[in-house]
């Protein structure tokens, strides 16, 4: 069984504090530490953003999509899916900032980056030791990472001690 | 089972993909005339304009071929297919035959029509050749023209501006992108391209290419004449619907297809450029010829012809691009002729932003973005899902539509959202 | 956590690993529980005033839109941070107030466990206030004295009176940059006003009003504190004392007093003293009482009364979880609540004091200065009372201890170096114009749960020790190198380079001098404008080779200690950097436009090593700039570290 591991967001739990972002943003800096990160010539750019909807928070990356149009979309191939972790990924060397993937992404997890020219994706962490920085930096745990089944029982323990509502 | 597939770009090697998702033993057989191994044609005017190595067009690895075992044929031209036999001739003669045969041959660059065009440097900007083609002659050039204002026609124009060659472009429409913007968005653009050194020429025909064997100067119906020692025309692209002749394979300008991407004859499906399919927006049937659109319909035609039943939602119309700085993103129905439409538009010149949305009914049909173009895709998608926006249209309207606004329209509508991904994003 | 993170102190990683075997979550525990620490928040960047927020601005985006008032990162985090030196200031300050009311009642006889102990202090301040001395009673003399302070406090009209202490140079610098502070209570509340939504937007001017808020607690609050405690208590003399957990006794009934007030923990050394009370405990079964202190409390008993330390404020839990104290009594500041639940898994009782500090699950016991004797007895019996109930299964103290001796004054500290029979300031300059001496160093402040315990105070103490730097200390940072040994006079020997050493050893001080608690930095100002005074070291602060570092920042005092320090002219360095790094205008004026308004910044610099050598290039810049004598004995900065 391939190992898709992606990172899951329970928003009831999210309280909008945009810890990650702020971790996603350091992760992705070249000092990777937070006061180096804000002093960089060209400062890092997070891969999550926390959205607000009406009685909603929703940070929210990449899906790396079953079917991604953000692969299909790009006319330079800089965008591939590894069959086996069923991680969606930009080569970044390839990417030429054309934002057909931001065109089609429907989450807007594909984001322009004007400075650099290319485009802002989740890399879950690609190589990073503690996995994804975000989800390690949530305080609240908003943010899972695993597999999808590893996902479910993770809610389903939520909701037995009561941190999630049943009927949610 | 034998798999052939003329056409090595977008929608070949989309349907190439997907046949091998499906089926990884069978022989598949990409025929391309062009002598190049896959490249992206939509990345040359990058080249042209410096944004890229030279070189760089490539859109899949070198190993892929032999990777996904699939034999290329390339610099091969197909002309004729035998229905009857299953069989493809090449123009050298041999023969190749097919279970599944898909006609992935994109389009070519309309003729202008305009006395002189075959003189030697006036050029159509399709392929890699082509661009050879124009590197030899920007060497020579200090001054050039473009015929076309629409995407291909500005980053034609960036690219000779790169040159440092003293760039016009002259269109026969009022202002630029008119096939996909407002008049003010339109004019926008012609001040930046201004502002950077790029001349345009609005409302003008070219009536002759002039000189001797090589082009001197053009001759617009306004009675100007600009010299000039290179012309770009971008009239727009015809399908290359010729190996059609003599099959049962109806032809509506381009390919018609089904749902399944599949023609008329049995066995053989048509995507990309080429196929005629139906706007998801519109309704209409018609060639939505970009990438992303190629692409996904070569997928469809593969899965098909693996043996899946995958449905084509149906294609749409877009574009997006990047001139000097500023993005555009252009989706759906931007430009609505009749009444039944609404549309709004948003506009300041100093921000650099300019906005449009569309609406019929309770839909959202087009989408026009300058400036700030993020969560792009969500717009896309609600016109793709052709879902009722009437909840969120205010956001819309004020620009806000990142993805949790939309979510908020994932609960009534349900069964508009049944990709694995939205049941994760909702799951609490 | 590793160990090493939790101290460098043997007793404390001792006293944690006994708790954390019991599982008894402290400081270090409730710290790693709150990670990750909001990034925000520490930059600066979240402004919390107003009720449209909370707002937050994204270090990362391409441009500050500002909050919902549009206020932009440089008004928010210098709003917070002048609301952090306003609430420092306050701190301080009302702790000044609360003792020059003691000595109005205890000159009214009012508070008649109090006396008037250092009469020739009080007469000094009498004359330095102008008020006549000739023919006036102590007791009214303490009235009219108490008085003039009190109206420091709330004037509205005129400056606070001890500014006029400062040296020329700081008097022209406050003026020009409009900073003079006039009246204490009026400056902490002008903060909060400019720092309402709506007021006050430019950093800078904000700032200013911090610096004169902080001015007021400095010169103001803490020096009005200082003084007083010293004319109630007596001005502290040199005295051998002992620090560390190891103070508490087994076998003995142990108090700690822990706070910043000396007000009650005066009276409870008196009352320990009481046979009645003696021959109770033992009546209990205890050989004797063992009263301690941890933080500015333990400070003030030890500097005037001797009496031992049993930590400092990383270590106030710690005291309580080796099951051996009976009664914890707490006033005012750094008190975490936290105590009290460390406090359930034991028989020890915590008592708050103050009517402005109740914490749930303490006792409270209200003090009352009317019957401040009788109060203190109280609390002695009921902390015998509960004497049996220590459960001696539980009872686990660290052995370490150490000797020190504290008890450095403004007046008094110099003077040592001249010996009895020459009094002045004027040893010290010449220690430094000779080169023998490379300056004088304030080395002050809190701990801070983010630093491993007391590690920065000792490693930025000892490099400066060895470099022939003279440390003067006071709070908790005093308490750490205590512990570590350096306050003895032994300790020059071991750690002090070749001047401070020959210095030391001929006067009989330790290289590291104990100047008392936190309000008593303002012995440190003091101490400045005598030097300028007595001459040869520059006619400014500024241009002294002085400089302070707070190495373990932790509290909003430390912020308006910092910010008094750096106005009046000593350069400090400080870490962790409060939350203005965010804002790179507001880190600009700190580190840099303060020394042109100032003549001395703000160095942020969290490696103790690397804050040490750049307070050594500090001094050597300004001993050039002075063309002071070389140093007799130069010893090269290592870089390996
Ligand atoms: C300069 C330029 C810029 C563009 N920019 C964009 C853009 O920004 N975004 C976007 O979405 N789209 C863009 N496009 C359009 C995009 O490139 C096309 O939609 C896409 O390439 C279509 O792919 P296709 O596979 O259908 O056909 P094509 O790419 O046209 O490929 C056709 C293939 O068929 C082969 N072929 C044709 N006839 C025969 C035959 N008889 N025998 C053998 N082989 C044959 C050709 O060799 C070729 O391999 C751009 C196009 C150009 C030219
Ligand atoms: S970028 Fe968007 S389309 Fe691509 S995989 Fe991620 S979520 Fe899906
Ligand atoms: S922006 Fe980059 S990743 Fe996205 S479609 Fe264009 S080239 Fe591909
Ligand atoms: S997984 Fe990594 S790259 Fe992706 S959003 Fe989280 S922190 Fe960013």
């Amino acid at each position: 069984m391939p190992d898709k591991r992606k990172v899951f967001v329970v928003s009831n739990l999210c309280t909008g504090c945009r810890t990650c972002e702020i971790a996603c943003a350091v992760e992705h800096s070249q000092s990777k530490t937070l006061l180096g990160a804000i002093s960089e010539e060209l400062p890092p750019r997070y891969r999550i953003q926390v959205q607000a909807g009406d009685d909603l928070k929703l940070p929210l990356n990449c899906l790396h999509c079953e079917e991604p149009d953000c692969l299909f979309a790009c006319k330079s191939g800089a965008v591939s899916k590894n069959p086996e972790t069923g991680q969606v990924s930009v080569d970044m060397s390839r990417c030429v900032g054309c934002w057909m993937c931001v065109m089609v992404c429907p989450f807007g997890a594909a984001q322009p980056d004007h400075h650099r020219g290319k485009v802002i994706k989740c890399d879950l962490c690609e190589g990073r030791a503690g996995g994804p920085a975000c989800v390690e930096a949530c305080p609240t745990r908003a943010l899972f990472y695993g597999t999808n089944e590893e996902f479910r029982a993770f809610i389903e323990e939520m909701k037995q001690i009561g941190i999630i509502g049943k009927s949610a | 089972m034998n798999y052939v597939i003329i056409g090595n770009s977008a929608a070949g090697i989309g349907a190439a993909e997907a046949i091998r998702e499906v089926d990884a033993e069978s022989a598949i057989v990409i025929i391309s005339d062009e002598p190049e191994s896959a490249y992206s044609r939509a990345l040359i005017s990058y080249e042209l304009a410096g944004w890229i190595d030279k070189g760089e067009l490539t859109f899949r690895p070198p190993e892929f071929y032999t990777e996904k075992n699939i034999e290329v044929q390339s610099g091969q031209r197909v002309v004729k297919i035998d229905t009857s036999v299953n069989e493809v001739h090449l123009r050298g003669g041999d023969t190749v035959p097919y279970d599944r045969l898909l006609l992935a041959t994109g389009g070519s660059p309309q003729k202008t029509g305009v006395k002189g065009e075959e003189k030697e440097g006036v050029f159509g900007f399709r392929t890699y050749g082509d661009l050879q083609k124009i590197y030899k002659s920007v060497k020579k050039a200090k001054e050039g023209i473009v015929l076309g204002g629409g995407c291909i026609g500005l980053q034609a124009a960036s690219g000779l501006h790169h040159h440092k060659i003293k760039t016009t472009i002259a269109i026969t429409s009022p202002h630029l992108l008119s096939q996909v913007a407002d008049p003010e968005c339109g004019d926008f653009f012609q001040a930046l391209f201004e502002d950077n050194g790029i001349k345009v020429k609005t409302g003008v025909k070219p009536l002759e290419f002039k000189g001797g064997d090589r082009i001197e100067t053009v001759l617009f119906d306004d009675g100007t004449e600009l010299p000039t020692q290179l012309v770009i025309t971008g009239k727009g692209v015809k399908p290359n619907t010729d190996l059609a002749q003599g099959t049962k394979i109806e032809i509506d300008w381009g390919i018609k297809t089904d749902d399944r991407m599949a023609t008329a004859e049995p066995n053989i499906y048509a995507a990309g450029d080429v196929a005629v399919t139906k706007d998801r927006v519109s309704c209409e049937s018609t060639v939505n010829a970009v990438w992303p659109c190629a692409y996904e319909q070569g997928r469809i035609a593969g899965l098909n012809m693996a043996g899946k039943k995958v449905a084509y939602d149906g294609s749409m119309r877009m574009n997006a691009a990047d001139f000097f700085g500023v993005s555009f993103i252009s989706i759906g129905i931007v430009k609505p002729v009749d009444a039944g439409y609404e549309s709004h538009s948003y506009f300041s010149q100093d921000q650099k932003i300019y906005r449009k949305m569309v609406f019929k009914g309770n839909h959202l049909v087009g989408a026009v973005l300058v400036g700030i173009v993020d969560n792009a895709g969500v717009l896309t998608n609600l016109m793709r899902k052709r879902v009722d926006v009437s909840t969120i249209k205010n956001d819309l309207l004020q620009g806000r539509y990142d993805f949790a606004v939309m979510s908020k329209l994932i609960k009534d509508q349900m069964e508009s959202f049944q990709e694995p991904e939205y049941q994760e994003i909702v799951v609490v | 956590m590793a160990n090493s993170r939790i101290s460098v102190d043997p007793a404390t990683i001792k006293a944690h690993d006994h708790a954390r075997e019991r599982e008894i979550p402290t400081v270090w525990e409730r710290h790693e529980a709150m990670q990750p620490i909001c990034a925000f928040g520490d930059l600066g960047l979240c402004c919390t005033i107003c009720y449209m927020g909370p707002c937050r601005i994204d270090p990362f985006s391409k441009e500050d839109v500002g909050g919902a008032c549009g206020a932009k990162k440089d008004t928010i985090s210098a709003r917070n941070f002048t609301r952090a030196t306003a609430a420092g200031a306050a701190a301080h300050s009302d702790h000044g107030r609360g003792v020059c009311q003691v000595l109005l009642d205890a000159a009214r006889g009012e508070a008649k466990d109090y006396q008037i102990s250092d009469i020739e202090k009080l007469k000094t301040l009498a004359a330095e206030l102008e008020i006549e001395t000739e023919n006036v009673s102590y007791a009214d003399l303490a009235a009219q004295v108490a008085r003039r302070f009190f109206d420091n406090f709330g004037q509205s009209e005129g400056y606070i009176d001890l500014i006029k202490r400062a040296p020329e140079g700081q008097q022209q610098r406050w003026k020009k940059a409009g900073v003079y502070p006039r009246a204490i209570d009026r400056e902490v509340v002008e903060c909060l006003h400019r720092t309402h939504i709506g007021v006050d937007a430019d950093h800078r001017s904000l700032i200013l009003q911090a610096v004169r808020c902080a001015l007021a607690d400095g010169w103001g609050g803490s020096m009005i504190a200082t003084d007083v405690q010293d004319v109630l208590f007596g001005s502290p003399k040199p005295v051998r004392a002992k620090v560390n957990l190891g103070v508490l006794k087994q076998d003995q009934i142990n108090v700690v007093v822990h706070g910043h007030e000396p007000l009650l923990s005066e009276m409870i050394v008196v009352a320990s003293r009481d046979k009645e009370i003696l021959d109770y405990a033992k009546s209990k079964g205890a050989v004797g009482i063992t009263l301690s202190g941890i933080c500015c409390t333990a400070n003030e008993i030890l500097m005037r009364q001797g009496y031992p330390v049993a930590g400092n404020f990383l270590q106030q839990e710690l005291a309580i979880s080796t099951g051996a104290v009976e009664t914890m009594i707490v006033d005012v500041q750094c008190i975490m609540p936290g105590l009290t639940e460390v406090a359930g898994h034991f028989h020890t009782q915590v008592i708050t004091t103050s009517e402005k500090a109740r914490i749930p699950g303490a006792k409270h016991l209200q003090f009352e200065e009317h019957r401040a004797l009788d109060f203190a007895k109280t609390i002695l019996k009921s902390a015998i009372d509960n004497f049996p109930n220590r459960d001696a299964g539980k009872v686990d103290i660290p052995q370490e201890m150490m000797d020190l001796v504290a008890g450095f004054t403004a007046e008094n500290t110099f003077h040592h170096l001249g010996g009895t029979f020459r009094s002045s300031y004027r040893p010290l300059n010449d220690g430094i114009m000779s080169g023998r001496l490379r300056g004088v160093v304030g080395v002050v402040g809190c701990n801070n749960v983010r630093i491993p315990h007391d590690s920065g105070h000792i490693a930025l103490v000892e490099e400066l020790l060895k470099h022939d730097v003279l440390v003067i200390q006071t709070g908790c940072s005093a308490l750490a190198c205590a512990k570590a040994g350096w306050l003895r006079p032994e300790a020059a020997k071991e750690k002090a380079g070749q001047g401070l050493r020959e210095i030391c050893e001929t006067v009989g001080i330790p290289p590291v001098l104990h100047m008392g608690s936190c309000v008593d930095n303002s012995r440190i100002l003091v101490a400045c404008a005598e030097m300028v005074k007595e001459g040869g070291v520059g006619v400014d602060i500024s241009q002294l080779p002085v400089a302070a570092a707070a190495p373990e920042a932790m509290s909003e005092k430390a912020v308006s200690i910092g910010l008094y320090a750096v106005a009046s002219g000593i350069t400090t360095f400080y870490s962790p950097a409060p939350r203005i790094l965010g804002t790179p205008a507001v880190l600009d004026y700190l580190t840099k436009g303060m020394e042109k308004d100032f003549g001395a910044c703000w160095v942020f610099e969290d490696d103790p090593i690397k804050a040490a050598h750049g307070i050594i290039e500090h001094l050597d810049r300004k001993r050039e700039a002075l063309k002071l004598d070389p140093m007799m004995y130069p010893v090269k900065i290592s870089r390996s570290a």
